[in-house]
């Protein structure tokens, strides 16, 4: 046999080696020649026998667990300290006679137990031989200052030879995990029900200053006869003021707060959020956040990467995927701040105060000419507001133009529509147009960015990142409410918004003369060559309009994954805010600045413009004149003529259109 | 499931329970381990368990000062520990003399390990000794896969391998170098 044929057999028996497969070594084939390769494959067959010891001490190892569960012992023995409890049957401690393992804790093993004194049914949990004592008895203390329908009851601790234990209510039931496991996802109504059962149990436990930690599936009890839900395992349980408060995430890390991944402590709202993953679990069978390990999830919460409910379970009613996501809300501060809060938004998803239950069962079957009905009264409602805004906006615009030009109403010559939703419509319809504009160049910005962080993995992690820390530090000076973040824009947004004015206060001001005896270098500003000027105010105007408006949407979505109530207060608020400056930064200027040409008229050979008229009468204003410059006349004066153009009223004299027959028309005729 | 990485983190800053769900998770293999290389006469559950726990109690201070860059090194310094403990109690039985174990070993029809008597004593040594010259990462492979009969997916986990083939394909390397060592 050549040396490249024994090296290819040394290669595949190393594979058999290596898969535990096991080697015939008898029938493996005539030695090598080479005395090198020969050592190797006795070195081989050493490692194998090697590893067959091992196999055969794991398959006795398995086989002697399977016969153990089987059978079960035959001898009474007594659990004693330093042992770990595995085979039950006829064990005892203390006057508990052990029955079955029922699971097994952090901290302690719990069994099926008799107390052959009172003969009746416990549930035993007996300390492990290398935990903390001081832990295990908090836990017993804490349960003992605990009385709740909901929460197990403890009768007793001691110690039997060195084993410390307590014993408690034995719940005959499946936990909520096995519920899930072997009968499937639970409805919304249930898990609303269970949802306020727990939330009943946590609001005396954080009544007694506790928070349990670790709330989950494999904790909860439903008795099976009466299906009363039992909250247990207090295992990890705290004290709300410790001092030295465990900063380590402690808990089953699918439902750990994504706080306590950065060492914050406890809270009734770490707790809050482990039901709401419970609640998740029990509509999905899945978890909100995934990941094998710790720093996965860790990594999944500081990239906010976790899966909505209202995505995964489009049918569950809006209300409770609301309740569900307010819990598990990454923000400590979103989510509801006490457990009796909790139960108060489930109490609705399962039965709903009459007004909500009147929308709901619109929800649920809607009669169609109804919903019909509410589209139209709600278009008619929409479409009526935004009349009256644009009506506003224009009758404000016109009321600046006439205070300028002194036009009196009996001289507005304008119909009462073209004043206020004419005017306002023409003032708006500018900013409308560049802001859809922005918005559209804003959402490619988006998508692009999107697109080039998936491309660039490296980017989209610092993107991501930055995004996290900013969420982190938002969280840890508690600024992530949702109505402070609203005030707070809103507050930036006026404050912006009122620099602007501030800076161009003497552009602003100019609405405030009288044209008709004003100075004429007041009237200056007004000519068309400063026309620029309220341009560029003008965009920056939108510029902040729309920064405002991104910043609102932004804080509005994250309400909106909340069901968290904004006061009245603060939504008024946030809309007064750019609607004063629509109506001050836009709409004042608007008519003066944009729409003053007018009727060019010359009197007397002085130049004037028609501002308004009534029957028989004009108003004009005539800007070369000293002061007065507004003057009425009536229309048949013979000084009056009318140069039949439109011409801006602030133009200056040597640039004013300059006709060559001064003379009135009605005077050229034969 | 906390990694066997984080459980040491917790540990490090003073943990008492990681402590505990460490023990939980790594004496098993440890007991199936160690039950190899305990003479005959003393194999019984009990004195197997004594012996992982106290070497494991014996260690576990140092746990706390490693710097264990995946699971497969602390299950490669446990197994140290225990194999050390073994080794201790081989060589001054007397000071065992009244368990179990101090009377197998003292016995010599019941004294050879179940390695022993597979491998021979001599085969065993060399084993341990080329064992004992490898790379930590080879090491820790060989441990695993040939030792606590992990999966190649427990294997990934332990060495932070990617996935189950890249575990035998580290396995696989480290038998070979293993061989080198031996030869």
């Amino acid at each position: 046999m050549s040396l490249d044929d024994d090296t290819k057999r040394l290669s595949d028996l190393i594979d058999s080696v290596a898969d535990g497969r096991g080697v015939d070594w008898d029938a493996a084939g005539a030695a090598p020649d080479d005395e090198r390769m020969r050592r190797r494959l006795e070195v081989l067959r050493i490692i194998d026998g090697v590893a067959g010891v091992h196999r055969t001490e794991l398959a006795i190892s398995e086989a002697h667990e399977r016969r153990r569960v089987a059978r079960g012992a035959s001898e009474a023995t007594t659990v004693e300290a330093g042992e770990a409890v595995t085979d039950v049957a006829n064990q005892r401690w203390g006057n508990f006679e052990l029955l079955r393992k029922l699971g097994e804790g952090t901290f302690g093993e719990v069994y099926h137990a008799r107390d052959t004194w009172l003969d009746h049914s416990v549930a035993l949990k007996l300390l492990k031989p290398i935990v903390d004592r001081t832990r295990f008895l908090r836990e017993a203390r804490t349960l003992a200052r605990i009385r709740h329908d909901n929460v197990v009851r403890i009768h007793g601790a001691d110690e039997h030879n060195g084993v410390l234990g307590f014993w408690m209510d034995f719940i005959e039931g499946p936990t909520l995990a096995d519920v899930v496991a072997h009968e499937g996802v639970r409805s919304p109504t249930e898990a609303a029900v269970i949802g306020q059962a727990l939330c009943s149990a946590m609001a005396a436990v954080h009544a007694t200053q506790i928070v349990h930690r670790d709330i989950k599936a494999q904790n909860v009890i439903r008795h099976t006869q009466t299906g009363h839900i039992i909250l247990m395992d207090f295992g990890a349980g705290e004290a709300m003021d410790a001092k030295d408060a465990d900063r380590n995430p402690t808990g089953t890390p699918l439902y750990l707060a994504p706080e306590l991944f950065d060492g914050r402590v406890a809270t009734p709202e770490t707790d809050i959020y482990a039901l709401g993953v419970l609640l998740f679990h029990l509509v999905t069978r899945s978890f909100p956040v995934q990941g094998e390990r710790m720093k996965d999830l860790r990594a999944a919460h500081r990239r906010g990467e976790r899966h909505h409910l209202g995505d995964m379970r489009p049918d569950l009613p809006d209300a409770f995927v609301r309740v569900v996501e307010t819990m598990i809300a990454p923000d400590r501060a979103m989510r509801y701040h006490s457990a009796t809060e909790a139960k108060k938004a489930l109490e609705d998803v399962v039965a709903p105060r009459p007004v909500v239950a009147a929308r709901e069962e619109a929800v649920v079957q809607p009669p169609r000419s109804r919903t019909a009905r509410e589209r139209v009264y709600r278009s008619i409602v929409a479409v009526t507001i935004v009349i009256a805004w644009v009506a506003l906006i224009g009758a404000f615009s016109t009321l600046v133009y006439q205070g300028v030009f002194g036009v009196s109403s009996d001289f507005n010559s304008d119909s009462y529509l073209r004043s206020t939703v004419g005017y306002g419509a023409l003032t708006l319809l500018a900013p409308a147009i560049r802001l859809t504009l922005y918005g559209i160049a804003a959402m490619l910005v988006a998508a692009t960015t999107r697109v080039f962080c998936r491309l660039v993995p490296a980017v989209g992690k610092q993107t991501a990142r930055a995004g996290g820390l900013c969420h982190a530090f938002l969280e840890r000076r508690e600024l992530n409410d949702p109505t402070l973040m609203l005030q707070v824009t809103a507050g930036v947004g006026a404050l912006a918004l009122g620099v602007l004015a501030w800076l161009e206060w003497h552009n602003v001001t100019i609405f405030g003369i009288d044209v008709s005896t004003a100075p004429a270098d007041r009237l200056a500003a007004l000519q068309p060559g400063n026309e620029p000027v309220y341009d560029v105010l003008q965009r920056w105007f939108e510029l902040l309009i729309f920064a405002y408006g991104l910043a609102v949407y932004d804080v509005y979505s994250v309400v909106r994954r909340t069901a968290k109530q904004i006061s009245p207060a603060t939504i008024a608020y946030v809309i007064v805010v750019p609607a004063v400056a629509v109506l001050l930064i836009r709409a004042m200027p608007f008519r003066v600045v944009y729409m003053n040409a007018l009727r060019r008229v010359d009197y007397a050979q002085a130049r004037c413009y028609r501002v308004g008229d009534k029957p028989g009468w004009v108003r004009l204003f005539c800007p070369d004149d000293n002061p007065p410059r507004v003057r009425d006349h009536r229309e048949n004066d013979p000084l009056l003529h009318d140069r039949n153009v439109d011409e801006r009223v602030f133009t200056p004299r040597e640039e004013a259109a300059v006709f060559k027959d001064e003379a009135p028309v009605e005077e050229k005729r034969p | 499931m906390e990694s066997t990485i984080d459980l040491l983190a917790r540990i490090q800053q003073g943990d008492s329970a990681a402590v505990s769900l460490l023990m939980e998770r790594s004496v098993p293999p440890l007991r199936r381990w160690a039950r190899g290389r305990i003479p005959k006469g003393a194999r019984n559950l009990a004195d197997t368990e004594d012996i992982v726990q106290e070497a494991v109690v014996r260690v576990l201070p140092s746990v706390t000062a490693i710097e264990a860059r995946h699971p497969g090194a602390l299950q490669a310094l446990l197994r140290q520990a225990v194999a050390d403990h073994i080794d201790h109690l081989l060589q001054y039985p007397e000071t065992e003399a009244r368990s179990s174990f101090g009377k197998a070993v003292l016995n010599p029809d019941t004294a050879p390990s179940p390695l022993e008597h597979a491998v021979g004593r001599e085969g065993l040594q060399q084993y341990e000794a080329a064992l004992r010259r490898l790379a930590p990462a080879d090491r820790q492979a060989i441990v695993a896969r040939i030792e606590l009969q992990q999966s190649y997916e427990e294997v990934a986990i332990a060495l932070d391998l990617p996935d189950a083939d890249a575990a035998r394909a580290a396995v696989t390397a480290a038998l070979a170098r293993l061989i080198e060592a031996m030869a």
